[in-house]
């Protein structure tokens, strides 16, 4: 008895060690505005090309609700699939962020091809994102895609059109990090967004797909 | 793994004690430790160095202790798949001590890895404890099966356990942990549907899967294939049961072609006897006989429902073999002295080996231990085997801690003069052995010098 209990904490000693190694100090929330060397951007879709991928861009009078497309399947969590509209948001659109974050741009089956109608009174644009693939070295999670509407040029919802359910782990995340990651979209007015903690990855490609939608916006 | 059949076509070789390859204990152990590295490389490789918060450590945690949990549990099966380089090389005892041994510790491995990746999941997906319990077993898939599986995992363990045995008939207990198999083809498929290291590695699953098909071929194939063959070949039958003592009788079997089995004095058969009462069970008896061509001869006391029915074994009735397994023969042997120590009807493999042992005269020395004149059986055939190779028996008869009772401080010593130049062999009642163990270690024999087997269940 005396040897299992010996095991035994040689067993939780082994895990912490192993822990440690692959454990990064916990930063506070990282800036994710892309840096184009995330892990996620260099894996970007896969299935970019596909039609969901190439971002269609769509102008409709009064379109706040989109997503008739790839729709979130699962019972419970379809909170996942957040709109989040703007109030009264302080920030304008910032070109310097936009333009910073702008050089890596995805690769050029993901560029948006927009059809700008512009509108003399209220303009409401929809852009779609590229879709781009969460994963984790050669663990891949899902994918996110990211719907903007812009009113008059301003982000006035951000709706994750795909995100990260390939295992239940990742659909709690996703539940969990997407409408946070929504809602600092609209503060933010642009695609420099800070990672929820615990969802980095996902972050990362929510902030790419973002900016690929606001590229696609402004060509 | 390898794993040698006993070639059953070919001649026995001149030399009686050479049957095959014995796997040592030591590269078993070398072999499965570097199994298990290989499953937490799995996860190294599988986990980029980016866990950052209290629920990353959580859910990681969780999945190294599910893989290895799954690991132990293959390796436990391994371990009772009765291939022959491993009961060989380890012995029956110790097979069974390592299987105690990691029992405990896949389900202390299961259980943790269920209550880490509760926990984990709540933390990183900010809900508490409970709900994520019921989000994990209703919304990820297979995970309800592997609970069950869980639950009869704790089931087995505990009626293992040295307190829930004691009030348990030996049937039950054994037919129980055939759940055992059941949990591990519950709990498979969540392996690969929600195992973050399965589900994103085609390689990894199908290693894995390679795992699980070979040791389920291998226990097919020894526990069903092998014995089912060898009755064919064998066709043993019962040829008289015969009284040894209030309680105790022996049973002889005869069959055809008995040579190819191989068998050596010290070793025991899973013996099946295909009678009304008592054919669907197996169970232990070592040959209390050194095996011939002809005969096999076990004793056995009547201790639970199944020995009593063997009391009524008519002359004839069919009778599966399973074996022969166990190390306690001469191979075990580094000394010129050798001591056997017997208690009550622990004496069955000792009797052999008294007759078989090469030794001189003078150097083989039989204690027998019993607690009433009643439990001493063979002593007529013992007395005639000592007289004839100058070998020395002495009947130690009496309750424990009497007048009798050689384990009392160093009355062994005192009995068998050298004693620490002596191979020892030890079998008798698990109390008995304890006791032996203590008064041999304190006389100065080492660990080494030991050789048991115990047929505690």
């Amino acid at each position: 008895m005396r040897r299992f209990v010996s095991v035994l904490l040689a067993t939780v000693a082994g895990l912490v060690v192993l822990l440690s190694f692959k454990t990064t100090p916990a930063k506070a929330p990282r800036p994710v505005a892309l840096s184009g060397t995330t892990p996620s951007a260099s894996s970007t879709a896969p299935d970019s090309s596909t039609p969901v991928g190439s971002a269609a861009t769509s102008s409709a009078p009064d379109s706040s609700v989109p997503a008739s497309s790839p729709q979130p399947s699962s019972a419970s969590p379809t909170s996942a699939a957040v709109t989040a509209s703007s109030g009264p948001s302080s920030a304008k659109t910032s070109p310097t962020a936009t333009k910073s974050a702008a050089k890596p741009t995805p690769k050029p089956t993901a560029k948006p091809t927009p059809k700008p109608t512009p509108k003399p009174s209220s303009t409401t644009k929809t852009v779609t994102g590229s879709v781009v693939t969460v994963s984790e070295g050669r663990r891949v999670f899902g994918v996110v895609q990211v719907r903007l509407t812009l009113t008059n040029g301003k982000i006035t919802a951000a709706t994750a059109i795909q995100f990260p359910q390939n295992d239940g782990h990742s659909l709690d995340l996703s539940n969990y990090s997407i409408p946070k990651l929504s809602r600092e979209v609209l503060s933010a007015q642009s695609a420099s967004i800070d990672a929820v903690s615990s969802a980095t990855y996902t972050s990362e490609a929510y902030a790419q797909s973002v900016q690929a939608a606001l590229d696609a916006a402004k060509a | 793994m390898t794993s040698v059949l006993p070639d059953r076509g070919i001649r026995r070789s001149s030399s009686p004690s050479a049957p095959g390859f014995g796997m040592a204990p030591n590269a078993l152990l070398l072999a499965l430790s570097t199994g298990g590295a290989l499953v937490l490389l799995l996860w190294w490789h599988d986990t980029p160095a980016t866990l950052h918060t209290f629920g990353d450590w959580l859910t990681n945690a969780g999945r190294i202790t599910g893989l290895l949990a799954g690991y132990v549990i293959i390796v436990l099966l391994l371990l009772m798949a009765r291939v022959p380089s491993l009961e060989r090389g380890l012995g029956a005892d110790r097979l069974a001590r390592w299987h105690a041994m990691g029992g405990r510790y896949a389900i202390s491995l299961a259980v943790a890895h269920t209550l880490l990746i509760i926990w984990g999941y709540a933390v990183s997906a900010h809900e508490s404890v409970i709900p994520q319990t019921g989000a994990l077993l209703t919304q990820y898939p297979d995970v309800m099966m592997a609970t069950v599986a869980l639950g009869l995992l704790i089931l087995v363990a505990g009626v293992s356990m040295r307190v829930a045995r004691a009030h348990m008939r030996y049937e039950t207990w054994y037919y129980l942990h055939f759940y055992t198999y059941l949990a591990v083809a519950l709990s498979f498929s969540h392996e690969f549907s929600t195992g973050l290291d399965f589900s994103a590695s085609q390689s990894a699953r199908v290693l894995w899967s390679l795992l699980y098909i070979s040791i389920a071929a291998l226990l097919f194939w020894y526990r069903f294939v092998v014995p089912i063959r060898a009755a064919a070949r064998h066709r043993m039958v019962v040829a008289g049961v015969f009284p040894e003592a209030p309680g105790i009788f022996s049973v002889h079997v005869t069959g055809h072609h008995l040579d190819d089995l191989r068998a050596e004095p010290g070793q025991f058969f899973r013996w099946r006897f295909l009678s009304s009462g008592s054919w669907w069970q197996s169970h232990p008896y070592s040959l209390s006989a050194p095996p011939t061509d002809r005969l096999l001869r076990i004793t056995v006391k009547v201790l639970g429902d199944h020995s009593h029915a063997l009391r009524t074994l008519h002359k004839g009735t069919r009778v599966f073999a399973e074996g022969p397994y166990g190390a306690l023969t001469e191979r075990r042997r580094t000394r010129r002295q050798v001591l056997l120590l017997a208690g009550g009807i622990g004496v069955t493999p000792l009797r052999a080996l008294f007759e078989t042992l090469s030794a001189r005269p003078g150097d083989l020395t039989l204690i027998y231990r019993a607690s009433s004149e009643l439990d001493v059986v063979f002593r007529r055939e013992l007395d005639a085997i000592a007289q004839w190779r100058g070998a020395r028996v002495v009947y130690l008869v009496g309750p424990p801690g009497g007048d009798a009772d050689p384990f009392i401080g160093r009355r062994l010593a005192s009995i068998v003069p050298d004693l620490v130049a002596h191979d020892i062999y030890l079998c008798g009642p698990p109390r008995m052995m304890d006791a032996a163990h203590s008064a041999l270690h304190r006389v100065g024999v080492r660990r080494r010098q030991i050789h048991t087997e115990s047929f505690e269940f």
